[in-house]
C-alpha cells in the first residue's frame, strides 16, 4: 500500500466515524418514540433506546424483566378503553422493572406477581413513578433505594409481602395521593430525608405508614418526614412476616409507626380503626435491637400536630398490647410513646387519648406543616452515570442480595461457594447468569438474568469474585 | 422493613433436643444448614470443673462456650445441693447466651435465626433448672442473686415473646434491686450496671426510670471504670443525653483497658461501639484510636468475631454508590 493510498483510507475512516458520530449526536437530541406491542419484547426496546427515548406499550400480557440503565427514559403504557398493558411475573420471575438510569418516567404499567419487586429504582434520580398498578404477590411493590428527586403519586400498590411503597435510604421524594392496601406496610420511608408522604389512602394493612431508622444500613439518619392528610384507615391485617424478621416485632393495627427518625411531622390524617394505636412513636431499638452504635435510635424533635382520630386502639396486639398490659390498660390509645427522645411536641393532649406522652411539650400554637407543599428538589439534581463498579455494586443489591448472601443459604446457594467455583473467571460467572444451568437440586432453579447488558453482567460478575465479602 | 426470607426462617419453631453432648435442630430437612449450625461436640470425658473454666475463656467461640455450660451443668446436676457450683454453672450459661444474643444481633436479617433459636432453647432449658435451684438456695448472697437476674435478662433478650421478656425485666429489676443493696460490685459492678440500663430503657409506664437509670450508671461508672460493657454503655447514654465530655471520658478509658483485663471478644465488641459513638460524637481523633486498637486486636487474635452485618434482601452496610462499608 503506498502513502497516497494510506492517507485516502484515513480519509474515509476518519469521514465514516464522523458521520457516524453524527448519527448518534443527532439521535440523542431528536428523541424517538418506540412502540412495543404484544409479542414483543419491552426490553428489546429498551436496548434500542437512546437517552431521552419514549417507549411506548401497547395493551398486552408481557412476561420478563426490563432493566433500564440509560437516563431520561420514559416507559409508557398504553391504556385504551380499560385494557391495560400488564407485565406479568407469573409468580415466577424476579423482578418488573429494575432503573439505575437518572431521570426515567415509568407510567400506566400494570405490574403484577413478581417474586421480589414490582417496580424498583436503584440509584436513580430525578424519578417519577406515576399512574401505576403494581400488584403482589410480591416483596416490594414500589421500592426506589438509594435516589434523590423523586415522584411516586397515583399509584395502586397492593399485596405485598413487606412495604407496598417503600423509599429506603432517599432524598427528597414526595409519595401523593397513591392507594396501598393488603401489605406489611402501606408505605414506609426508612433511612430517608425530606419525605413528604400526602394524600395517600393507606388501609387493611398491618401498618398504614411509618417512617422508620434502622441500623446496619450506610446512612446512619433519618429525618424531615412529614406524613400529612392521608386517610390509614383499618390497618389490622394480621403480621405474616416469617418469624425470625426484623418486622416480627412489630404489631399489626397500627395506623403511623414512628420509629426512631427525627423531625417527623404528623398533621391532618384521618386515623381510623386501627386496633393496636393510632400513631406510634418509639426508638428504633424497641423494634430492631441491632447493635449500630452510630445511629440515635430516639425518635428527636417530632410534631404530632392536628389529626382526626376515631376507634384506635380498640384490639390491642404484640409489643403494644404487652407495654398497656403493664400500663394496667387494656385498652390502646391514639397517640402512644415510649417515651424516648428529646424536643417532642402534641397538640391537643387534652382531647386525644395518649400514653407514655409525659415528656411532650405542646407544640407552639398554630405550628403547622402547610408553607410547606414539596419536598422535592425546585431543579433536577445533578447526576453522574454509574461506573461499572457501581453499576455492579446497584445490581447485586437490587437482583442478587433478594436470594443470595454471603456465607448463607438462602433462597439460592451462599456466594462464598460461588466464588469458590468461579475464582477469578468474572466472564464465565456473567455468561453463566446470562444462562443459569439447574445443577443442584436442593435449590430452585435460577431465572435467567439475561435482561442485563453483557457489561452489566461482567460487572456483578465481578463485584461478586472481588469485592463481595460479607 | 426488612425482612429474611421464607425459607431461612420456615423452620421458627425449632426444638432443641440433647442427645448425649451433641445438640440437634429439629427441622433439619427444610433447612439443613440450620441443624448443622446448631451442633456441637464437647472434649470427652467425666466434666470437671478446671475443663470448664478453660473453655470459658474461648468467649469467641459459641461452641466453647456451649461446652463450659453444658460441663458446668452436669457439675451441679452431680451435686445439686452445692449453690456454688449452681451459680458458676448459671454464669456460664448467660455467658454463652449473651455470646449467642450478640451474633443475633448482628445477624440483621434473621439468615441464621434458627441457629439461635436452637441454641437459646437447648441453654435456657438448663438455665431455668438452675436458675430454679438458685432461687431455693436459703443464701442471701448478691451473686447468687444477681445471677439469677442477669438470667433472666439474657435469656429473655430475643427467645421469649415480648411480654414474657417485660416481665423478666420487670423480675430482673427486684432481683437486682436486692443484690446491689447487698453489695453494690456484684458480678464485677455488672449487677448495677444492669440495673441502671433496664431502668433507663423500659418506658416510664412500664416500670421504667430513665432518671433513676443515668443515676445508677453514674454511681456503677464510679464504682467500677475498667468494665469495658459498661463504659461503652455510659457512654451511649452520655450521647443519648448530649453529655458529650462525659461520653468522650468513657471511651478514652475504654481506650485504655488491655485484653488481658476483658474477654477478647467482649472487648472487640465494646470498641467495635465505643468507635461508632466517637464517630457520632465527631470526634475523629478517638475514633480513630478506638479502631486502630480493635484492628490491632483482631489481628493479633484472628479467631476473634469481626461483627460484620450480613446482606440480604436489598439492604446491606456497604454503599453502592460509594462501595464504602458500613
Amino acid at each position: 500500500m503506498n502513502q497516497t493510498q494510506t492517507v485516502r483510507n484515513v480519509r474515509k475512516a476518519a469521514h465514516t466515524i464522523a458521520l457516524a458520530l453524527t448519527l448518534v449526536v443527532c439521535r440523542a437530541l431528536s428523541a424517538e418514540t418506540l412502540i412495543v406491542k404484544p409479542g414483543q419484547s419491552i426490553q428489546a426496546a429498551v436496548t434500542r433506546a437512546v437517552p431521552g427515548d419514549r417507549i411506548e406499550v401497547e395493551p398486552g400480557v408481557y412476561s420478563e424483566t426490563v432493566f433500564i440503565d440509560k437516563d431520561n427514559i420514559t416507559l409508557h403504557g398504553i391504556v385504551r378503553h380499560g385494557d391495560w398493558p400488564i407485565l406479568d411475573g407469573n409468580n415466577k420471575l424476579d423482578n418488573g422493572v429494575l432503573t439505575s438510569g437518572h431521570g426515567v418516567t415509568i407510567e400506566y404499567l400494570w405490574i403484577r406477581h413478581f417474586k421480589g419487586n414490582g417496580l424498583m429504582t436503584q440509584g436513580s434520580n430525578n424519578y417519577r413513578l406515576l399512574h401505576n398498578v403494581v400488584e403482589g404477590p410480591c416483596f416490594y411493590a414500589i421500592f426506589p433505594q438509594y435516589g434523590k428527586n423523586g415522584l411516586i403519586a397515583y399509584n395502586v400498590a397492593f399485596n405485598s409481602e413487606d412495604a407496598a411503597i417503600y423509599v429506603g435510604m432517599s432524598d427528597n421524594v414526595d409519595v401523593r395521593y397513591n392507594e396501598t392496601f393488603g401489605s406489611f406496610t402501606g408505605i414506609e420511608g426508612e433511612n430517608s430525608h425530606n419525605i413528604l408522604i400526602e394524600g395517600n389512602h393507606s388501609h387493611d394493612n398491618s401498618i398504614g405508614i411509618s417512617a422508620s431508622l434502622l441500623p446496619g444500613l450506610p446512612l446512619k439518619t433519618s429525618a424531615n418526614i412529614i406524613i400529612r392528610r392521608n386517610v390509614v384507615e383499618n390497618n389490622n391485617i394480621p403480621n405474616k412476616l416469617p418469624p425470625g424478621s426484623v418486622g416480627t416485632l412489630v404489631p399489626s393495627g397500627l395506623g403511623v409507626l414512628v420509629l426512631g427518625t427525627d423531625r417527623t411531622i404528623v398533621e391532618d390524617n384521618l386515623i381510623v380503626n386501627n386496633e393496636s394505636a393510632g400513631i406510634y412513636i418509639a426508638e428504633s431499638s424497641s423494634m430492631d435491637p441491632s447493635p449500630d452504635e452510630k445511629i440515635d435510635p430516639f425518635p428527636n424533635n417530632g410534631q404530632v400536630l392536628r389529626n382526626l382520630f376515631r376507634n384506635n386502639g380498640t384490639r390491642p396486639q404484640g409489643v403494644v398490647a404487652d407495654m398497656l398490659d403493664a400500663a394496667g390498660l387494656k385498652q390502646g390509645v391514639d397517640v402512644m410513646s415510649t417515651g424516648k427522645g428529646h424536643g417532642n411536641c402534641i397538640v391537643d393532649r387534652d382531647i386525644v387519648r395518649t400514653l407514655g406522652t409525659g415528656r411532650f411539650e405542646e407544640c407552639p400554637t398554630g405550628a403547622t406543616s402547610n408553607a410547606i407543599t414539596s419536598l422535592k428538589t425546585r431543579e433536577p439534581v445533578g447526576s453522574v452515570a454509574y461506573n461499572p463498579e457501581q453499576k455492579g455494586r446497584l445490581v447485586y443489591l437490587a437482583v442478587c442480595s433478594g436470594c443470595h448472601t454471603w456465607d448463607s443459604r438462602l433462597l439460592g446457594p451462599p456466594m462464598i461457594t460461588v466464588k469458590a467455583i468461579y475464582g477469578k473467571d468474572a466472564a464465565g460467572l456473567a455468561n453463566w447468569i446470562a444462562k443459569p444451568v439447574h445443577k443442584r437440586t436442593d435449590y430452585p432453579e435460577m431465572p435467567a438474568q439475561d435482561y442485563l447488558s453483557p457489561e452489566v453482567r461482567l460487572s456483578v460478575a465481578k463485584y461478586i469474585l472481588n469485592e463481595l465479602s460479607h | 422493613m426488612k425482612t429474611t426470607s421464607n425459607v431461612a426462617v420456615a423452620t421458627a419453631a425449632l426444638v432443641a433436643i440433647l442427645l448425649g453432648n451433641r445438640v440437634v435442630a429439629e427441622g433439619a430437612a427444610t433447612v439443613p444448614d440450620a441443624a448443622k449450625d446448631a451442633e456441637y461436640t464437647c472434649p470427652a470425658g467425666t466434666p470437671t470443673s478446671s475443663k470448664a473454666a478453660e473453655l470459658e475463656t474461648k468467649d469467641w467461640d459459641k461452641n466453647a462456650l456451649a461446652c463450659a455450660a453444658d460441663e458446668w451443668f452436669a457439675l451441679s446436676n452431680a451435686s445439686p445441693k452445692d449453690a456454688d457450683t449452681t451459680v458458676r454453672a448459671l454464669q456460664a450459661t448467660i455467658a454463652y447466651i449473651n455470646h449467642v444474643n450478640g451474633s443475633w444481633d448482628y445477624d440483621l436479617y434473621g439468615i441464621h435465626g434458627p441457629e439461635w433459636l436452637a441454641r437459646v432453647g437447648h441453654a435456657s432449658k438448663q438455665g431455668s433448672i438452675l436458675e430454679a435451684r438458685l432461687a431455693t438456695s436459703d443464701r442471701e448472697d448478691a451473686a447468687f442473686i444477681a445471677a439469677r437476674a442477669l438470667y433472666k435478662l439474657a435469656w429473655s433478650e430475643h427467645f421469649a415473646d415480648r411480654k414474657t421478656r417485660l416481665e423478666e425485666s420487670r423480675a430482673a429489676i427486684a432481683l437486682l434491686e436486692r443484690a446491689v443493696s447487698l453489695n453494690s460490685t456484684a458480678v464485677d459492678g455488672n449487677a448495677l450496671w444492669q440495673l441502671g440500663k433496664v431502668y433507663y430503657e423500659l418506658p416510664d409506664f412500664a416500670g421504667g426510670d430513665s432518671g433513676k437509670g443515668l443515676q445508677i450508671l453514674n454511681r456503677a461508672y464510679r464504682q467500677s471504670p475498667n468494665n469495658p460493657a459498661l463504659l461503652r454503655y455510659a457512654a451511649y447514654v452520655d450521647v443519648q443525653e448530649n453529655d458529650k465530655a462525659g461520653a468522650q471520658e468513657k471511651l478514652a478509658k475504654l481506650l485504655s483497658i488491655e485484653p488481658g483485663n476483658a474477654g477478647l471478644q467482649v472487648l472487640a465488641d465494646q470498641l467495635k461501639g465505643g468507635k461508632e459513638l466517637a464517630a457520632r460524637l465527631g470526634d475523629s481523633g478517638l475514633e480513630k484510636q478506638l479502631a486502630g486498637k480493635r484492628t490491632r486486636l483482631l489481628d493479633q487474635h484472628p479467631q476473634i468475631l469481626r461483627r460484620l452485618p450480613s446482606a440480604v434482601n436489598l439492604h446491606q452496610g456497604t454503599d453502592p454508590i460509594t462501595g464504602k462499608d458500613d
